[in-house]
């Protein structure tokens, strides 16, 4: 039987033997040997990662990294990500009776022995606690292929079943090695098939090189909600698309890049994702109580101070812009946004002109048509990147307030995805019925000034003060 | 606020889209509304001869004497693509207008591109292409294959 090569922290734990001096062998009843390494990093099993050595590199380079950056924390997690050939031999060693493994730690799984070995260097290196639960994960990942082939071999003669490649991969013009199918949960697959006797013809070679290590630190992401309105007819919710509009007006940035760049600044996050509840054209106003949105900041460095203090900020900072009922919420309930579209409601303000004189009484009557439905083929303004279908869509509520001759104000209160504009002015006869065929089939009506008014979705969740939806959907 | 808004009116039309009309234009020319996405919307051209007289009919299926031509009328168009559009060039009919005094005027499309929709509604109300030219009375609607308008006369710029 072949020996064994353990470093002097493997000898001691799983072997049971004191630490040794240079190449002096002891062995057991058996006959099997294990060998004391000369140099104690190279070692069979922990494949030297933990080497006290090893070990102080390692946790050196992660204090550098975290003494560089700018994290608000105090405790960490470890995660740590080993060699898959360490994993193969830790199973094997599972199913072994006649390697005389007597140390206290023997039945130990490395995972376990491994984070024992880096805890204590960690903790000294970068000044932060290792605790089971915290923001900040730490996740060192240890690799060496050395054995990728030799290992592969020996497992594609005991379980050829496990290793055919997938058809799909074998027609690409150069197909993937056999070795890329040995991956940790294959490992653990094969494992629960293993029997002693073909553990038994597993060779413990001893790696010639170290571990190669790499490590990611990374905070979990923060998810904020709140609401926004927008008071200029000049700004776009989201960044500017050069084939949506005419090209008129100056554009400093948009809603989601101007809230989210104050945001990533205050945290120091990597990136930061902002999703709404809808978006209104450019030159649409959001007024009211605003529009729902989330923001999610992705590897924050800092924690946010407290909410109303960074709303009066942005407040401040934007004269377009203003966000209310800020707070941070968890990402299941940021999910929400995106749920359910389909049923929700805008209210609307609509500033009409209309060619021919109005008739006031036309307009009264206009509040016991709804709710109605309409039939909206895909607007021509956005006809270019969008299907042409003719959807359903229903207006609930409808309330017309004369001006002069020619201009009424309209509010309404419509199903979420309904084009008002085209609803206002017909879009060339292809939303049906229009205001005109309501009002006036002889004139053409025409939309000066759209305002949403309310988006109907409570929103943070759980506040109760922000927009609960109304029985019959007209706001107060 | 308002006032201001009410004063400076212009359409949405006017806001949204901008006018064409070919050089040298023919009795067989159609004049556009160009969005700036690139969508074209055909209608008839202000010096049209039919815009005078009486349109009885306006018939999508040009080509039926020869048994062949597709009636434009009954296209489905698929996807963001529009797949299955009449692939247009710039001869190629869009319809026949018929008019009460027996004469008939072909419109050719005018431009490369895909045609997306027709107004079906000119098939049950002609004079709409009279009595609401840029509105409900339109023609097509087409996505044409590069910048098709170039060589066109502006006439929004003259308003």
């Amino acid at each position: 039987m072949a020996g064994m090569t353990l470093c002097s922290v493997c000898e001691r734990q799983v072997r049971g033997k004191a630490k040794v001096e240079g190449g002096a062998s002891t062995s057991t009843a058996d006959g099997a040997t294990t060998t004391a390494a000369a140099a104690s990093e190279a070692c069979a099993l922990c494949f030297g990662t933990l080497n006290p050595q090893f070990v102080a590199r390692v946790a050196a380079d992660v204090g550098r990294a975290v003494k560089n950056d700018f994290y608000d924390v105090k405790d960490f997690v470890l995660s740590l990500n080993m060699p898959v050939s360490l994993i193969l031999r830790e199973e094997i060693v599972k199913m072994r009776d006649d390697l005389g493994f007597a140390g206290t730690l023997a039945s130990v799984p490395f995972r376990i022995r491994a984070i024992d070995a880096y805890i204590g260097a960690l903790y000294e290196a970068t000044g932060l606690r290792p605790t089971k639960c915290s923001n900040l994960n730490l996740t060192i990942t240890f690799s060496n292929d050395e054995f990728l082939k030799p290992d592969c071999d020996f497992l594609q003669d005991h379980f050829p079943d496990e290793f055919i490649m997938p058809a799909k991969k074998m027609r690409l013009a150069e197909p993937p090695p056999i070795e890329s199918l040995l991956t940790k949960v294959k490992v653990l697959s094969i494992a629960s098939r293993l029997q002693a006797d073909v553990a038994k013809k597993f060779n413990f070679e001893t790696p010639t090189n170290n571990c190669v290590s790499s490590f990611e630190l990374s905070r979990d992401p923060i998810f904020l909600a709140g609401r926004y309105c927008k008071f200029s007819r000049n700004l776009p919710q989201s960044p500017w698309t050069a084939d949506d509009h005419a090209g008129s007006g100056i554009v400093g940035g948009s809603v989601s890049e101007q809230v989210c760049q104050f945001l990533k600044q205050k945290s120091l996050a990597d990136v930061t994702r902002f999703t709404a509840s809808g978006r209104e054209d450019i030159d649409v106003r959001m007024l009211g109580e605003g529009r729902p949105f989330a923001v999610q900041l992705v590897n924050p460095r800092k924690k946010l101070p407290e909410w109303s203090t960074i709303e009066q900020e942005i407040n401040r900072t934007f004269n377009d812009i203003r966000v209310s009922f800020l707070r941070q919420v968890t990402r299941a309930e940021a999910d929400i946004l995106k749920i359910g579209e389909e049923e929700k409601r805008k209210t609307y303000t609509a500033l009409c002109y209309s060619s021919k004189r109005v008739d006031p009484a036309m307009l009264a009557a206009l509040q016991d048509k709804a709710p109605l439905e309409l039939k909206q083929k895909t607007p021509v303004r956005v006809l270019k990147r969008r299907p042409l279908i003719e959807r359903p869509r229903n207006i609930f509520q409808m309330h017309a307030i004369p001006i002069d001759d020619h201009h009424f104000q309209l509010r309404l209160t419509t199903q979420a995805g309904t084009y008002v504009k085209e609803f206002v002015h017909g879009d060339f006869g292809r939303t049906r019925p229009s205001l005109a065929d309501l009002i006036d089939p002889e004139s053409e009506v025409d939309i000066l000034e759209l305002d949403v008014e309310m988006v109907d979705l409570e929103w943070p969740p759980g506040n109760i003060t922000a927009q609960q939806p109304v029985p019959n959907g007209l706001a107060k | 606020m308002v006032e201001c808004a009410i004063s400076s009116h212009r359409s949405s039309l006017d806001r949204n889209f901008t006018r064409f009309s070919p050089q040298d234009a023919t009795d067989e020319d159609a004049s556009f509304l160009a969005h700036p996405s690139g969508v074209i919307v055909v209608i008839l051209s202000t010096r049209h001869p039919a815009l005078a007289k009486t349109i009885n009919q306006v018939d999508f299926n040009v080509n039926k004497k020869k048994h062949r031509g597709v009636d434009r009328s009954q296209q489905t168009v698929i996807g963001k693509g529009k797949k299955g559009g009449l692939q247009l060039l710039p001869v190629t009919r869009l319809c026949l207008i018929k008019c009460a005094d027996g004469s008939e005027y072909p419109l050719r499309a005018g431009v490369k591109g895909t045609l997306i929709e027709v107004n079906d509604r000119l098939l049950t109300e002609p004079t709409l292409m009279q009595t609401s030219r840029e509105n409900k009375g339109f023609i097509a609607l087409i996505m044409p294959k590069g910048n098709e308008t170039k060589d066109m006369v502006n006439e929004s710029d003259s308003l």
